[in-house]
């Protein structure tokens, strides 16, 4: 049965040509509406469904998508956009300016479930959009904000399939109309996910029939799904990039920076971490080039402020690298402190010894090891760590909990940026995002606060620059939190497969051009 | 059937609503306790904690449990098990579709199990200490102790990628599903089921050796057997009819107890598989805390367990009409 099985599959096969792209995703996703959706998976399918007004290239440059010209007026608050004529949704009808200003609504809108509606409400009041014909849309800001654009990348939905109705259980998240270059045709919940090209697509009909997500939720069986062809393109953890450097194989694999960066979040009403000195002398407890050696392979940079290597902002090492690994430097700051080593080889003032609880998530073995680094760091400068696992939920719970001061030392964290743009620092590191936004740690700082609220008003990119250079210069004496490093992301691509872009974008950024080899 | 009978499968019948009430009740509390809710699915740090309480609000779990428990059950009461928070489709069509391929990885591992465990199980018991029953004891205390993630990664790597035979995952292949015919359609759902029957099959059978090797041990051993070897009866019709009867009364509560958890150990084998069953989708909604979904998941699950103990009791009576539920009579 299997041989004969696998010979019919096999002649199907063949008789078919396989023109459609395999991807694996982790999860189903959640929705395929984008003004909805905040899960990975459901960010990968929507980005070949729908367009935004503009989109972010290979580069991660924003570049115009659904938008034919814009403008920005003098006091850089009116934005007026032309839309490209002659788009049609997957259904047949136009594409106009009503739909952009209902999807922007939508987000705005309290009923509809949206983590992005704090995108577009700047100062505490909302963006204005109207439509002033069929092919223009006018947004008005309440200020200036220089990464608007890189927030009008989000898709933007159909008003005539929307309006009046309840977005959040609408059928159509499972069934999108979008403008992109692929059109869902089928959906087995838990199983896969079909797409088929758009004929009518306004950039050209794709070279693919179709993209067919499977939904693997075992990164392990995703990965040899790739390594037998089962599926085209997947992420690849860093240790299976090493260990199959010496395998002989059909994948070509591609490394890129990201919008990332991990850390050790400081809780700063704790009343030892709220002291900078002995933030200091924690950050230069820990050999950042070890970590990036161990954990990464050596696929990554040190870290010593929240930024991303990919930024047009982000600053030199002269600015950042400050209290770099010195366990010298960190003894002397503590005994500047009133700390005196016991016979245990530990950090003690008043009979206390010096030490930390870190919170860390379960599931990842890297994480682990990073967290088990970190400690034999601290105790090599007689330091104590003690390490706690929690599920991520309850991970989550407790640094979000509304019990203020919260109940955690330190956690460890990686963070993603939204947008290529270091206003994104903005929610995290401004004193207003405390406690109930998304400043963590509870990081309170009038210059960096003023820095921020600055940066975003300015256009002049030199000028921007300038401004956050000073914030890191702040940041990185500060030391909020614990910056470790800048990971490479890796992706494995199938020999098959040709078109791929490379570049912190990832391979499918020109997906109308991606084939397989005839 | 007597009336009587027909009485107690009504009592019966009866008890069951009392009992699901009292299962999802104690379920729905577990959930509720557990950290996090579902607006943790949104993983990202960077979301608003504001706009999170409002989506909180939004979804009703700003309530108390026992309010949203009661809601829940007047719902389920008319006949709706809701909507998923995440997804927001219904939950009742989310279960219906993911029923076949559960039932097709539980039903034939069910067979093979049987097939094989019982022969095997007779073998080691009627040869009791020879080196077949060693043999066959070593072997199930093998497949027992083997943990089942494990061994399905085994057979991934050895069956997919070593021998390249067999796929790693998924229900069918849907780049050529559509126009493949009936029967290969039917073939490509058996030749991709291989691998995750077998990773379940191992532990399955060997646990079921055990219990049937004891059992048959045990109706041996007693004085009816010895009565009919000293009348001369054959080997072979002691154990196939005399013996068997009483053995499968053992075996028919094991069974009963089993069978439910053969829908639960599969959980692990649908996510390392990608087998889009009801076992994976219970996963991902305890992860992802998607209340409705979990809520209808365990619904039907304690469905099918209750429904099993109660064919249970009346499998006794067919195979031993003396356990007094008189219903057979």
């Amino acid at each position: 049965m299997v041989s004969c099985s696998k010979k019919n599959e096999e002649k199907i096969a063949n008789s078919e040509k396989k023109r459609y792209l395999n991807m694996a995703l982790l999860a189903d996703p959640a929705s395929l509406n984008p003004v909805l959706i905040a899960d990975v998976s459901s960010h990968a399918v929507t980005s070949f469904i729908f367009n935004g007004l503009f989109r972010r290239d290979v580069d991660l440059k924003i570049v115009k998508d659904l938008v034919k010209d814009y403008s920005v007026d003098a006091s850089g608050t009116v934005y007026t956009f032309i839309l490209k004529k002659g788009i049609q949704w997957h259904d047949g009808k136009a594409f106009k300016a009503k739909d952009v200003v209902f999807t922007f609504q939508t987000i705005l809108s309290p009923l509809t479930n949206t983590v992005r509606r704090n995108h577009f409400i700047i100062k505490g009041k909302p963006v204005l959009w109207e439509a002033i014909s069929d092919y223009e849309v006018r947004a008005t800001l309440p200020s200036p904000y220089s990464p608007f654009l890189e927030l009008l990348t989000i898709g933007i939905i159909p008003e005539h399939i929307f309006a009046g109705k309840d977005v959040n259980k609408h059928p159509n998240n499972q069934q999108p109309i979008g403008t992109g270059p692929f059109m869902l045709k089928e959906w087995r919940s838990s199983h896969f996910l079909k797409l088929v090209k758009n004929k009518n697509y306004y950039e050209g009909v794709p070279l693919l029939d179709g993209i067919i997500y499977k939904v693997i939720p075992d990164m392990n069986t995703a990965f040899f799904a790739l390594e037998r062809g089962e599926i085209h393109l997947q992420g690849i953890p860093v240790h299976e990039v090493v260990s199959r450097k010496e395998r002989r194989s059909d994948i070509k694999i591609q490394s890129f920076f990201s919008l990332n960066y991990s850390y050790v979040l400081f809780n700063l009403d704790h009343p030892l971490l709220s002291n900078v000195k002995i933030r200091r002398a924690l950050s230069a407890a820990v050999d950042r080039r070890v970590l990036i050696d161990k954990v990464l392979y050596g696929y990554g940079e040190a870290a010593y402020v929240p930024s991303s290597i990919l930024s047009w902002a982000h600053p030199n090492a002269s600015i950042t690298h400050r209290y770099t690994y010195e366990p010298e430097k960190t003894k002397s700051l503590l005994k500047a402190e009133g700390y005196r080593l016991n016979k245990k080889g530990v950090f003690e003032k008043f009979g206390k010894p010096l030490m930390f609880t870190l919170l860390i998530p379960k599931g990842s073995s890297d994480i682990k090891k990073i967290a088990q680094l970190l400690q034999h760091f601290f105790s090599e400068s007689g330091i104590k760590l003690s390490i706690q696992q929690h599920d991520w939920a309850s991970f989550l719970k407790i640094l979000r909990s509304k019990d203020i001061p919260r109940a955690y030392d330190m956690a460890l964290l990686g963070w993603q940026f939204d947008i290529n743009d270091p206003d994104d620092m903005y929610a995290s590191w401004h004193s207003s995002g405390y406690p109930s936004g998304t400043n963590l740690g509870g990081y309170k700082d009038k210059r960096v606060d003023a820095l921020l609220e600055k940066g975003r008003l300015l256009l002049d990119r030199d000028s921007r620059k300038k401004v956050y250079d000073d914030l890191f210069t702040i940041i990185a004496e500060d030391v909020p939190s614990l910056f470790l490093f800048y990971p490479k992301t890796f992706v494995g691509i199938h020999q098959s497969v040709r078109g791929v872009t490379e570049g912190p974008g990832g391979p499918l950024k020109s997906i109308l051009k991606v084939s397989f080899d005839e | 059937m007597n009336n009587y009978g027909w009485r107690y499968i009504a009592f019966r019948l009866a008890v069951l609503i009392p009992m699901l009430i009292g299962i999802t009740f104690i379920s729905f509390l577990l959930i509720q306790a557990s950290p996090g809710d579902p607006t943790s699915f949104y993983h990202n740090p960077s979301f608003g904690i504001d706009d999170l309480e409002l989506i909180r609000s939004n979804l009703g779990l700003d309530r108390s449990t026992a309010y949203q428990y009661f809601l829940w059950l007047k719902h389920v009461m008319s006949g709706n098990l809701g909507y998923s928070y995440i997804t927001g489709r219904p939950v009742f069509s989310m279960i219906v579709e993911k029923i076949p391929a559960t039932l097709v990885l539980t039903l034939s591992s069910f067979f093979i199990i049987m097939v094989l465990s019982v022969p095997l199980g007779v073998l080691s018991a009627y040869h009791q200490q020879s080196i077949w029953d060693y043999g066959i004891t070593i072997m199930s205390f093998l497949g027992m102790a083997i943990p089942i993630f494990w061994l399905a990664m085994i057979c991934i790597m050895f069956f997919s990628l070593k021998l390249n035979i067999f796929p790693t995952s998924g229900y069918y292949d849907p780049n050529i599903y559509p126009y493949a015919s009936f029967f290969s359609q039917m073939g490509m759902i058996l030749y991709h089921s291989f691998l995750p029957v077998l990773s379940i099959v191992v532990g399955g059978v060997a646990s079921m050796i055990r219990y049937n090797r004891a059992s048959f041990i045990q109706v041996l051993g007693s004085d009816y057997i010895t009565a009919a070897r000293a009348r001369g009866i054959s080997s072979k019709r002691i154990l196939f009819v005399h013996a068997s009867k009483n053995a499968f009364i053992s075996m028919v509560t094991i069974i009963g107890l089993w069978l439910p958890s053969l829908f639960g150990g599969s959980f692990v084998v649908e996510y390392i598989f990608g087998w889009p069953g009801l076992g994976k989708m219970g996963v991902e909604a305890v992860f992802t805390r998607d209340y409705p979904v979990l809520m209808g998941v365990l619904l039907f699950s304690s469905f099918l367990i209750v429904i099993s103990n109660f064919l249970t009791d009346l499998a006794y009576c067919f195979v031993d009409p003396r356990i007094g539920t008189g219903v057979c009579s």
